[in-house]
């Protein structure tokens, strides 16, 4: 079995055309250059400084890639070098994006306001220690819906109120059809859990499930405004419902992106995308804007006033300030995978799959607060109950904010 | 280090990424038209990402990222990446948790005209776990640790993919 499995892969074997070596060899020299021209700016401007600029990029292959524990900032010259870098950086990174088409009736328009870069030497912040209050192999993600916690599985049936201080199983409630992968959503006290064919709602003060809603193709995001209920279709189209889910009253096409998470803002929806960056629609499903270099992320928050963004791809927390759809800060967290985030008014808290680890943000300065270690993949993440708990693949730990 | 000693230094740079460029590409680029079954513009957008990193690494002064371990693991990043990303796409990543079958009943008996096709046809984390363990030769624990999923639902991702399999190339040796 090994053995064919083997040769099967072998039998794969080819080489590369020869416009593609050359093509890919001019790249390589053309971001080179970009790169040192980079490096030679902030030399010229900060001499030896270039000491501190921010370490290599993304990936960190096979020695323990998850031992970076951030940057020491030495000098406030320092410091302002790392900003320039950052900006430098990020931007040369995106120039390497393809570009893809937009739907059709879109405008797009460039932010030009430069957002500050923070990094925050994660070595000296307090580290907690969590161990995991529910160990169980059907857990896969975790949500707050008014003060409850709710905790359900990837193909499970079984969704499990959770006491967020004990892991102690408050109440279960069996749903009429499995939940999927993609993540179930919150507004106030009613949970939505995407279910293969649509959607069931769970109130969470009578702890009852609903039959499966908005029926069709499966549904990948979902955000809610003021009484709509939004929903991305298998990736293909935008749907407005009721907040009841029984009655459908827009539908907009999607194409050329894989969608990720979604929130609603006043009336409006924001969407992460691979690669259009974050999409702001309107009321009537309108795209409004589509904000340039936002990565993709597989979810989004709102607090303090403003949008908070995982970025997977780079792993900084973006801060977006939705009345101008212009990015105001960009938090290094670590260097990918930053994954999910909980935001409310005190703090924001984001995991990380390459770290594994939780960060805490004080959002009135968007520096870093604390660093939680989290078990192993931590997935997602929610407050309530002045606890915040994380869940990965089989589990749940619960800690106490750092801050108050 | 001086900006002086920065530029004296960017032109051994420049000459040390475009030879270890010209030495490793068809290695990358085979890695990944393996792993992605012969998708030849995926192994051709996963090449150049990892390239572009390998660039922005050795320009921040990293050493390693001009070696093949390093340039290697960031591949397999850069694959797993996308497979986490069309998993979520194409729901289809399997219920892990679930009832555990025995490996030794599972056997491959692969023609050569089944064989190219065959890891097409597979689920992108199907694959994925497949390549991970017999193409890069991790540990289940290195692929569970890789992937983020405990090593028992590791375990039975690869049972699962061995059996997909399996039941590929027999349909497509019936047909």
């Amino acid at each position: 079995m090994t053995d064919s499995i083997r040769r099967l892969f072998e039998r794969l074997e080819s080489d590369p055309s020869s416009a593609f070596v050359d093509s890919l060899r001019a790249r390589v020299t053309d971001e080179l250059n970009r790169q040192i021209t980079a490096s030679a700016v902030i030399s010229t401007t900060q001499g030896d400084i270039m000491t501190i600029t921010e370490r290599p990029p993304t990936e960190a292959p096979d020695q323990q890639p998850r031992r970076r524990t951030g940057i020491v900032l030495a000098t406030v010259a320092a410091a302002a070098a790392l900003v320039l870098v950052g900006v430098l950086v990020r931007n040369n990174q995106h120039d390497t994006t393809p570009a893809t088409t937009l739907p059709p009736t879109t405008t797009v328009s460039a932010t030009t306001t430069a957002p500050s870069t923070t990094a925050t030497s994660t070595s000296q912040l307090p580290q907690q220690t969590a161990a995991p209050i529910v160990r169980d192999p059907g857990i896969f993600q975790v949500r707050s819906a008014g003060s409850s916690v709710w905790a359900a599985g990837n193909g499970s049936t079984a969704l499990l109120r959770i006491d967020p201080s004990t892991g102690a199983t408050l109440d279960t409630v069996t749903l009429p059809q499995p939940a999927q992968q993609d993540w179930m959503a919150s507004d106030k006290e009613t949970l939505y859990v995407p279910v293969s064919g649509g959607v069931v709602t769970v109130n969470s003060a009578t702890k009852r499930a609903s039959a499966v809603l908005a029926p069709g193709q499966e549904v990948v995001a979902m955000a809610f405004t003021n009484d709509s209920a939004w929903l991305v279709r298998g990736g293909t189209s935008l749907e407005e419902w009721n907040l009841g889910l029984t009655t459908r009253t827009r539908s907009v096409p999607l194409s050329g992106f894989t969608p990720g998470g979604m929130i609603g803002v006043g009336r409006d929806i924001y969407l992460a995308t691979d690669t259009q960056g974050l999409l702001h629609y309107d009321r009537t499903g309108t795209l409004v804007r589509a904000i340039p270099k936002v990565g993709y992320s597989f979810n989004l928050g709102f607090a303090t006033g403003s949008i908070w963004v995982p970025d997977y791809d780079s792993g900084e927390l973006l801060r977006i300030d939705p009345k101008t759809d212009t990015v105001t800060a960009r938090i290094r967290i670590d260097f990918q995978k930053s994954h999910s985030v909980a935001a409310t008014d005190s703090a924001v808290w984001v995991t990380n799959y390459f770290d594994n680890s939780l960060f805490e943000v004080d959002p009135s300065t968007n520096a870093i607060v604390a660093k939680t270690p989290a078990n192993g993949g931590p997935m997602s993440v929610a407050a309530a109950g002045g606890k915040v708990v994380v869940a990965g693949d089989g589990w749940l730990l619960s800690f106490a904010p750092a801050t108050r | 280090m001086t900006g002086h000693a920065r530029e004296r230094g960017n032109g051994d740079l420049q000459s040390v990424v475009t030879s270890f460029y010209d030495r490793s590409v068809r290695e990358v680029y085979g890695y990944f038209h393996r792993a992605t079954a012969g998708d030849r513009r995926l192994a051709e957008d996963l090449t150049q990402e990892t390239f572009m990193a390998c660039v922005r690494a050795a320009s921040s002064g990293l050493a390693d990222a001009t070696t093949m371990p390093w340039l290697m693991g960031v591949a397999r990043h850069k694959l797993i990446d996308h497979y986490r990303r069309s998993s979520r796409e194409e729901r289809k990543l399997s219920l892990v948790w679930s009832s555990r079958a025995d490996e030794a009943s599972v056997d491959l008996d692969i023609t050569d005209t089944a064989a190219f096709s065959a890891l097409a046809e597979l689920s992108a984390v199907h694959r994925l776990v497949l390549v991970l363990r017999y193409l890069d030769d991790l540990s289940v624990n290195q692929i569970a640790d890789e992937i983020g999923k405990s090593v028992r639902a590791t375990e039975s991702l690869l049972v699962r993919a061995r059996q997909a399999l399996n039941s590929i190339v027999r349909e497509a040796n019936h047909d």
